[in-house]
This record gives C-alpha cells, sequence and structure tokens, in this order.
C-alpha cells in the first residue's frame, strides 16, 4: 500500500513538471494526436487536409543554418494550415537519412523533407538514388553566398596570391571541408575546374568546425556561408578575400568578387546553398497547393524577414515549376562544374541531368 | 603477522582466485565467437583497403581494429583454454548443455520471446499503446507470479507517465 | 559597474527566476529519462519560445541545460542506464553503491559536487572566458587523437578477469562505431547496402541497449533477491564529506571546464578522463574502484557539469559551439536577433552576464531541486524486481525510438541488449564497448586529419614533439600506461611493503 503511494507521488511529481511545460499549443496537439493515432494512417488527401499534425523532417543538425531556418517558418505556417507542424531532426549521411525516410513514408503530405541543397547531389556521389526530381517543392524559401576565407595571418591577401600557390605546389595548400558532397568541397571543385588549382582537403564534421580550423590557422582555407563566417570576419579572427558572387554583397563591399579576378566563373554564378520544404512526388496537388500557401504565408511575415536578413540569406519564396527550373539548373550547373574538375565521373549526360 | 597467519591468508587469496578463475558454462565458445566476428570484420575491411589502401583511407581504422579484435579474442581464448583443462572429464555435448542451461535459462528465455513478439507485433503495425501494455502486464505476471491485478496497475501507470512524457511534451510519435 | 548591473538583471526578475527553476526541474526528469536528451529538449523549446522575448527564452533554456546534464546522473545510479553519454562514468560506481541500499548517499553527493561542478565552470566562464578560447584553439587535430586516446585508457581502469577482455570490447566498439557512411568520404562501410544504417550505430542507443536492456536481461536471473533496503538518512552530504572530496572535485571541474570548452570534445569526455584520473590518484579508496567508490563518482559528475560553462566559452567568444546543446542555442539567439560570436561580448555583453547569471540561479536551483527529489527517487530501486525489469525494458525500448523516431533503433537497442547480456554473462565489460562507440568519432577523425596535415604517419607522430600542448598530452599517456604495467605494480607494492616495514 506504502509503496502505492509513493508512486502515486512520483507520478504527481512528474504530472506536474510535465505541466509546468505545456501550454495551451501541446495539449491541443496530444488530444489531436489522440485522435489521429486512432485514425487510419494514409489518408486519401481530401478538402479537409489536414488533419492531424504534420511531421517535419529537417536533414541536418539541431541549431544548424538548416535547422534554424525551418523552425521559425514552421511555427509561423502552423497558424496558417491550422494544425501542427512538429519539427524534428534525422541527421546522418550528408542529409540523405532524412531523405530516404520521406520518401518511404505515405505521399499524403503528412511527412515534410525540410533540407538543403545536398540532395540534388546524391546520384551524382553515389549517396543514394533519390534528388529532389523525386519530391514536389513545397517552397524554396532562399539561397545564399559564400566566400573563400583565411586566417587572420595568412599570407595570402587575394584569392589570386592563393591558387598560383596553389598551382606552383599541388597538395600543399590545405583546405579544410565538410566532406565530400559538401560546400567547401563543391566550390573547390568549381575552382580547380575553371583554375586547375588542387588543394589538400581536410574533412571536419562541420562548417564550425572547419571554421575553428581555419581561425586556429591549422588549414589555410575554407569555404563559408555569409551566415558562419560574417562575425569571424568582422572581429578580424579571419577574413574573406574572395566572395563566390557576380554582385557586390552588403555588408562585405570591401571584398573582391570571384569574377574580378577570374572572370570565367561567371558562368556558373550565381551559385549557393538554398534551403527548402518538400513533399514526395506523387502527392495530391490540391494538397502541395495548400502546403504551399500556408507556407508561403508564412515566409512573408515581417518576422521571418527579418530572421532571413540576420541570416543574411538571400530570400526567393518560390514554389511549383517555377521552384522546379530552380532546382534543375542548379543541379545542371553543379553537376558540370564537378564533372569537369574530376570530382564525379559520371557526365551531366550520363545522369539524365540535360 | 606470523608465519602461519601469512600462510593461511595465502590460501585463502589461492582459493578466492581460483573460484574467480573458473570459467563459465560456453565461455570459452563465446569467445572463438568473438573471434569469428573479428574474422568477418577484418575480411571486409580488407576488401575496402585494397579498394583504397593509404594510412589515411576510411578503410585504415576498420581493418586495424578487426585485426585487434582477432588477436585479443585469440589471446583469450588461449589463456582460458589453459585454464580450462581440469574441465577435461567432460564431454563436449554435455559442454553445450551446460553452456545454454547457463546462458539461456527458463526465465531469460521467457522474457526474450517477449520481447521478441513484441517487436514482431509492432513491426506488423499493431500500434503502440495496444502492444505495450500486453507485454508489460504479461512479463509482470510471468516473473512475479500472479499478483494480477497488482500488475494491471503498474502497467497503467508506466504507460500514463510515459504517455505524458513522451506523446506529450516531446511530442513523439509513437508507432 | 554595469558588470553588477547585467549580472543582477535575472535575479532582480522575478519571472526570470521562475523560468530558470522550472527549466532546471523539468530538465532533470528529462536527463533521467535514457532516450530523452537535452539537445532534443532545447531545440523543441526553440520551436517552442519563438514568439517570446529573448530573455526568458534563454533563460528556461538554460535551466533545462543545466538540468539535463545533472538528470542523466539518476538513471546511471539507479538504473545502470546511463541517460548521457556524460553518465557512463557515474554509472560505474554509482549504480554498484545502489546495489548495496546506499542509492540515495550516491544521489546526494552527485547533487553537491555537481553543483560545485556548474559552479566552477560559470567562474571560469565569466573571468577568464577569453583567455581560455584562446587555449581552446590552440589545440589541433592531433591534440584531439591524444585525448581520444586517453580517454581510450580508461579501459585499463576498469575490473576485469584480464585486460584483453576490456581491450577485445573495446576494440568491438570502436569496430562498431566505423559502421555506416564515413563522414570524411561518403563512403558506406559495413552497410551491406542497408539504408538505415548510414548513419551509423548511435551511441546512446547502444549505450541503452549495453547497459539498460542487458542489465535487465541478467537480473531476470536473480530476480527472487529481494532488492535491497535503501538507506535514505544520509543524503545530504553534510559540510565534511563534502569538503572531504573537494580536491577531487576542484580537479574535476578544472579539466571539465578546459575539456568543455574544446569545440571538439564535451562534457562526456570530460566525465571519462576525469574517471580515470580520479581511480589513478585517488591512494586508498574506501571501497575500490567499480564497486561503489564514492570518488568514481564525485568526479565525473563534477566534470560534467563544469563542461557546462567550459561548452560556452567558445560559444560566447568565436560563435563556435562547444557541444550539441550550445549549436542549438547559438541557432536559438540568432532568430532573436543577436549575433553570437566574437562581436558579441562588445556588442551585447548584457547576453553574456545574462547567460552567466541565468546558470548561477540554475545552480542554485539544481540543489534545491536536486536533493529533494531524491528519496522518492531511491524507491524505485526497491521496487520488486519482477515488476520493475519489464518496466525498464519498455522505458529502454520507448527511449531508443524516441531518438530518431526510428523503430530500426529500437531493435537495435535489443541487439545490443542482447550482446551486453553475452557480455555480462561471461565477464566481459560492457563499458569499454561504450567508450569504444563513443570514441570511434574522435579517435579515427582526428587521426586521419592527422595524417592528411602531416602526409604520413611518421610524420604525424613527429608533429606531437612540435606543440608543447601535444607533448603534453603524450607524455601524460605514457605515466598513464607505465602506472599500469606490471613492473610498476610490483615496484610500487615492493615500495610499499619497504614503508610498512620502517613504520613498524
Amino acid at each position: 500500500m506504502k509503496k502505492i503511494m509513493i508512486l502515486g507521488l512520483i507520478f504527481i511529481m512528474i504530472f506536474a513538471a510535465g505541466c509546468s511545460k505545456k501550454a495551451e499549443e501541446p495539449v491541443a496537439a496530444a488530444s489531436n494526436e489522440l485522435v489521429a493515432n486512432a485514425q487510419e494512417k494514409t489518408q486519401a488527401a481530401d478538402d479537409a487536409f489536414p488533419t492531424k499534425n504534420i511531421s517535419g523532417i529537417v536533414q541536418w543538425g539541431a541549431g544548424g543554418g538548416t535547422d534554424s531556418l525551418m523552425r521559425p517558418l514552421a511555427t509561423l505556417a502552423e497558424k496558417h494550415i491550422g494544425q501542427s507542424i512538429v519539427v524534428e531532426n534525422k541527421t546522418g549521411g550528408t542529409g540523405s537519412i532524412a531523405t530516404q525516410y520521406v520518401h518511404d513514408a505515405a505521399a499524403d503530405g503528412y511527412t515534410l523533407l525540410m533540407g538543403a541543397e545536398n540532395p540534388q547531389l546524391y546520384t551524382m556521389l553515389d549517396i543514394i538514388n533519390l534528388t529532389y526530381k523525386d519530391f514536389e517543392p513545397v517552397i524554396i524559401i532562399g539561397d545564399e553566398t559564400v566566400g573563400i576565407t583565411v586566417g587572420k595571418n595568412s599570407k595570402y591577401a587575394t584569392l589570386t596570391e592563393l591558387i598560383d600557390a596553389a598551382k606552383a605546389n599541388p597538395g600543399t595548400i590545405t583546405l579544410a571541408t565538410t566532406g565530400k558532397g559538401g560546400l567547401p568541397w563543391s566550390v573547390a571543385s568549381y575552382i580547380t575546374a575553371v583554375t586547375g588549382a588542387t588543394f589538400n582537403q581536410v574533412p571536419y564534421d562541420s562548417d564550425a568546425s572547419a571554421r575553428t580550423a581555419v581561425i586556429s590557422g591549422e588549414c589555410d582555407l575554407t569555404v563559408a556561408k555569409i551566415q558562419s563566417g560574417l562575425e569571424s570576419h568582422l572581429s578580424g579572427d579571419w577574413k574573406y578575400i574572395s566572395l563566390f558572387s557576380k554582385n557586390k554583397i552588403e555588408k562585405l563591399e570591401e571584398v573582391s568578387l570571384i569574377t574580378d579576378d577570374y572572370p570565367d566563373f561567371d558562368q556558373f554564378l550565381p551559385w549557393g546553398p538554398f534551403y527548402g520544404v518538400f513533399v514526395n512526388a506523387g502527392t495530391d496537388q490540391a494538397v502541395i497547393d495548400k502546403l504551399s500557401e500556408s507556407f508561403m504565408a508564412a515566409f512573408e511575415d515581417s518576422s521571418y524577414q527579418e530572421i532571413l536578413a540576420s541570416f543574411n540569406i538571400n530570400p526567393l519564396g518560390i514554389k511549383g515549376e517555377e521552384a522546379k527550373t530552380y532546382l534543375k539548373n542548379w543541379q545542371l550547373n553543379t553537376a558540370e562544374a564537378l564533372y569537369k574538375s574530376g570530382s564525379i565521373t559520371k557526365s551531366p549526360e550520363e545522369l539524365g541531368l540535360k | 603477522m606470523t608465519d602461519d597467519q601469512n600462510q593461511l591468508q595465502n590460501k585463502e587469496v589461492e582459493t578466492i582466485e581460483a573460484s574467480k578463475n573458473k570459467l563459465k558454462p560456453g565461455e570459452n565458445g563465446f569467445s572463438l565467437f568473438l573471434l569469428a566476428v573479428g574474422l568477418f570484420f577484418t575480411y571486409h575491411s580488407l576488401v575496402m583497403y585494397s579498394e583504397t589502401p593509404g594510412a589515411s583511407s576510411y578503410a585504415a581504422v576498420p581493418l586495424f581494429v578487426s585485426v585487434l579484435v582477432v588477436i585479443f579474442s585469440l589471446v583469450n581464448f588461449i589463456t582460458d583454454f589453459k585454464r580450462s583443462i581440469y574441465d577435461k572429464g567432460v564431454s563436449l555435448i554435455e559442454k553445450i548443455k551446460q553452456a545454454s542451461q547457463y546462458i539461456f535459462p527458463k526465465d531469460v528465455l521467457v522474457i526474450f520471446s517477449f520481447i521478441l513478439i513484441y517487436c514482431f507485433l509492432l513491426n506488423m503495425g499493431l500500434g503502440f499503446y495496444i502492444v505495450t501494455p500486453i507485454f508489460l502486464w504479461g512479463s509482470m505476471c510471468y516473473l512475479m507470479m500472479k499478483k494480477y491485478l497488482h500488475n494491471v496497475l503498474w502497467t497503467a501507470l508506466s504507460l500514463a507517465f510515459i504517455f505524458i512524457m513522451f506523446s506529450t511534451v516531446f511530442k513523439v510519435v509513437l508507432p | 559597474m554595469s558588470v553588477l548591473q547585467y549580472l543582477l538583471v535575472p535575479i532582480m526578475d522575478i519571472h526570470l527566476l521562475i523560468l530558470v527553476s522550472i527549466g532546471v526541474l523539468s530538465g532533470i526528469y528529462i536527463g533521467a529519462i535514457p532516450g530523452l536528451s537535452g539537445t532534443m529538449a532545447v531545440s523543441l523549446l526553440v520551436s517552442f519560445t519563438f514568439g517570446w522575448e529573448t530573455n526568458p527564452a534563454i533563460a528556461l533554456m538554460l535551466g533545462v541545460f543545466v538540468g539535463v546534464v545533472y538528470g542523466g546522473s539518476r538513471s546511471a545510479v539507479l538504473l545502470n542506464i546511463p541517460g548521457a553519454p556524460a553518465a557512463v562514468a557515474t554509472a560505474l560506481d554509482g549504480y554498484p553503491m545502489a546495489l548495496k541500499g546506499e542509492a540515495g548517499r550516491a544521489m546526494g553527493i552527485a547533487t553537491s559536487q555537481s553543483v560545485v561542478g556548474t559552479l566552477i565552470g560559470i567562474v571560469v566562464l565569466a573571468c577568464f572566458a577569453p583567455l581560455v578560447s584562446k587555449l581552446a584553439l590552440k589545440f589541433t587535430s592531433v591534440d584531439y587523437l591524444l585525448l581520444g586516446v586517453m580517454g581510450m585508457m580508461m579501459v585499463g581502469s576498469i575490473g576485469s578477469k584480464s585486460i584483453f577482455r576490456g581491450l577485445t570490447t573495446a576494440a568491438i566498439g570502436v569496430l562498431l562505431g566505423t559502421i555506416g557512411m564515413d563522414s570524411m568520404t561518403a563512403a558506406h562501410r559495413f552497410t551491406f547496402g542497408v539504408t538505415y544504417l548510414l548513419p551509423g550505430v548511435n551511441y546512446v542507443v547502444a549505450m541503452i541497449g549495453l547497459f539498460g536492456i542487458a542489465e535487465a536481461l541478467v537480473q531476470i536471473t536473480t530476480k527472487d533477491i529481494q532488492p535491497i533496503k535503501q538507506k535514505i538518512d544520509k543524503i545530504v552530504p553534510s559540510l565534511d564529506v563534502v569538503k572531504k572530496y573537494m580536491p577531487l572535485t576542484v580537479r574535476s571541474s578544472i579539466v571539465g571546464v578546459l575539456v568543455g570548452a574544446l569545440p571538439g570534445a564535451g562534457g562526456d569526455i570530460a566525465a571519462l578522463l576525469t574517471y580515470d584520473q580520479a581511480k589513478r590518484t585517488v591512494k586508498n579508496p574506501e571501497v575500490p574502484f567499480g564497486e561503489g567508490a564514492v570518488e568514481g563518482l564525485v568526479a565525473p559528475e563534477a566534470a560534467n557539469n563544469a563542461a557546462i560553462g567550459g561548452a560556452f566559452i567558445p560559444m560566447l567568444t568565436l560563435g563556435i559551439p562547444g557541444d550539441a546543446v550550445t549549436a542549438v542555442m547559438i541557432g536559438a539567439l540568432t532568430i532573436h536577433g543577436l549575433k553570437p560570436g566574437p562581436n558579441m561580448m562588445t556588442a551585447s555583453p548584457d547576453m553574456f552576464y545574462l547567460i552567466v547569471s541565468c546558470l548561477f540561479i540554475a545552480s542554485i536551483a539544481l540543489v534545491f531541486f536536486g536533493m529533494t527529489g531524491i528519496k522518492i527517487f531511491t524507491k524505485i530501486v526497491e521496487i520488486p524486481k519482477g515488476i520493475l525489469l519489464p518496466i525498464i525494458i519498455i522505458l529502454s525500448v520507448v527511449g531508443s525510438y524516441a531518438i530518431n523516431n526510428s523503430l530500426f533503433d529500437m531493435f537495435w537497442a535489443i541487439g545490443f541488449g542482447v550482446l551486453g547480456y553475452f557480455f555480462k554473462r561471461y565477464d566481459y565489460p560492457v563499458a569499454p564497448c561504450v567508450l569504444g562507440i563513443i570514441l570511434t568519432k574522435l579517435l579515427e577523425e582526428n587521426y586521419r586529419r592527422g595524417i592528411l596535415l602531416n602526409k604520413s604517419v611518421s610524420g604525424l607522430i613527429l608533429s606531437i614533439f612540435h606543440s608543447p600542448i601535444s607533448f603534453s598530452l603524450f607524455a601524460l599517456i605514457v605515466v598513464m600506461f607505465g602506472t599500469q604495467t606490471k613492473t610498476y605494480k610490483k615496484w610500487k607494492a615492493a615500495r610499499d611493503a619497504k614503508a610498512d616495514v620502517k613504520a613498524v
């Protein structure tokens, strides 16, 4: 008897702890979920979409660039779509785990893929046999500009110096990368394709680690998104020496553009990582439209635009056919450069991209 | 301390050591199993390594470590084999029987099959909130020998706890 | 004087005080449940507090962070299931203490030393952040590799029939850690075409299986043995007790802050290193390590809490996360319009001191909430095994599912449970296996980076002698290794015997 009472006490305490974190929303979500669990899992899309919680699967880790863009967007979109959008992270395999997971789920609009640009490279790199071609875009949020960075004590003040040194002694200049298929690796392929310079590539596990490596001097350079590198540049811990863009960047006006030094890059620009929300191909068009509508409304919200600005994202806010064209061009563009530099062995034709 | 007392103490330590050294049934077989695992991984690592040789290759560490597993399990096997010599009289079949009794006593076997059934049902899509209470109640009853009503209470309590913590607070969608 | 003003902000604001306290309380329970991690909790809070003002949002997150790090020790001590990798070391001595009826005392000491550790971490953060971050930046890949090796040396500390058994399980652990897609080259290793295996073996899943489920299965064989009645009289440690362990606590905390401040390592490595360090340096523990030595509880708990303060150092001075939770917080701060990075201390010093202050409040809350729940928690160990074991199994199973919403993880945990069961029944120590899985990434990635940067294995070894940090770490490893060998032990025993004779 005593034991049961004590257990009851534990139960109440835990309940109280759980309660303190509960606000109105989770309670509503809980009752929704109960209803949802009792319903059929695969639901034919009907005018009442959505009738239960939607799952947003983020390809990358919590707190990272992709995650930080998706969580606020989902919170805002919830209000327009009328159901909770539960965001979770399924990391691994350069985002392929999440991609496969969403692909394997039912094409009913209740499982969203929230990802970055990496899926467009999967077939080229033999990671998995899926790309965004196997999905329908709900919204493409935006893309960002990246640049080449070196440590504050680096002896290379301009990109030309760096590239000349790399060509003079191939394999001596160290480039911190985030692994095959990551941003620095891709840009390095572009550089090889246009200038012929190669680097000694040292992989790290995130762009933060790559940044640490360059700041500490362990590596000579890396490629960083403006959002991750701006603050360190402004404080002098490292510096951008060239921006991968055709146009001047607002906060980095003094940094030269890559096309200033090497006009041949012009054919590949604009290029940069992008972020978007997708559903499985084969999802009912009405469902996709409803999702796009809500996410676009969330996107246009001024608080979200502020967030985009603080992350230095170039807002795009495109959907439907416009989005698909963007995805296709990005992929073709990248594949051509990667093939030309020898980073991938299959040509764009072989991959079916042309 | 006198010599006699010393001797007595040493003898005590010896017997404790001896009992510690006694092998559990099937132990030697287990080190063989680990050896096999090591060999399996060594083979695959070699295949990978032949594709990309080099100290920084992705196959370098797996190869190194799987070889270590092989070496260490061999050492284990050999040192244990020496110790188990005083078990010589027992036949192999008898040893296997002893081992399976040791490693799979009835209770463990039953609970383990409960777990397997649980996984199977869950995989079939039967729903977490249905299969779990069955498992909980069933295993509690088996382990506690009767006390059915008592166990229903515990089952309910645990499920409520899981529901609150996981479903509500963390919005984990249980299968 | 403005620093003082900033520090007082949350203390003056009752709203923030309450939020931090709620955070700590929830954090403790979240951390105590295997499978629910601090990273999960804090990232959910990011969505939850999106519309809030910055200060309340951060206050809540900080409270949860502190609570979760401490909470992992609860399930480690009571159920032998570490709630987080940092609690693996805690389980090694904490659980034996629980089995002997001293769970209350164990948790009480864990609480008090965790608080001390947190406070030390906060002090270092507040006063020496820029200095420590400069030091942290000097760590290169080789140094991380050496740290990983030091962590692995803990295998020698874990008692077992023969050191080769520990080495075998450790090697198996590292091998399991290599399964999956290699992050550096995208190559598939040991996946045999199964997509699910691409992210590799999740170490939390492995922990839950090897420690939790395996232990539950083993205990079925002893289910009729009545659990020992827990002594609940000595829960809150007296001041003397706290003082007695203070030198060890301070030492472990300092290691904890420093390791936490390294961007590439966090509280879990700190806990493992200090456990090992404690084992080697404590001369005559009342109880041998591995069977319920209090020192084996004090060191890792102090270290992993001190690492909290440490993790904020690179985050607030460089914008580089010190661990997974601070990575989420960087995202949160950016969403709220702040720019965590090198400029934050000059551009928004109020946020820096707000964080310091909230962490301080969280430590106080920890004392209160930590000590009050213990009596009830200890009752858990007294639940008859027939009821407790199925609950543990289900909890482990749900926990492993919850990490990534994946049924496969659940099956893996059970698989690990079976493996662990075999290990335990045949006297193979389980901890080195978990150690191997946790440390594989640190060891392998830094080893390969070292090779890539130095062009060859010999280049890698030579580079150790070029840097004072690398050399000191290397020297430490040599000393650690030397003191483990039989020749040293014989020499030491002979020396001690001579000292005894002289004394007589």
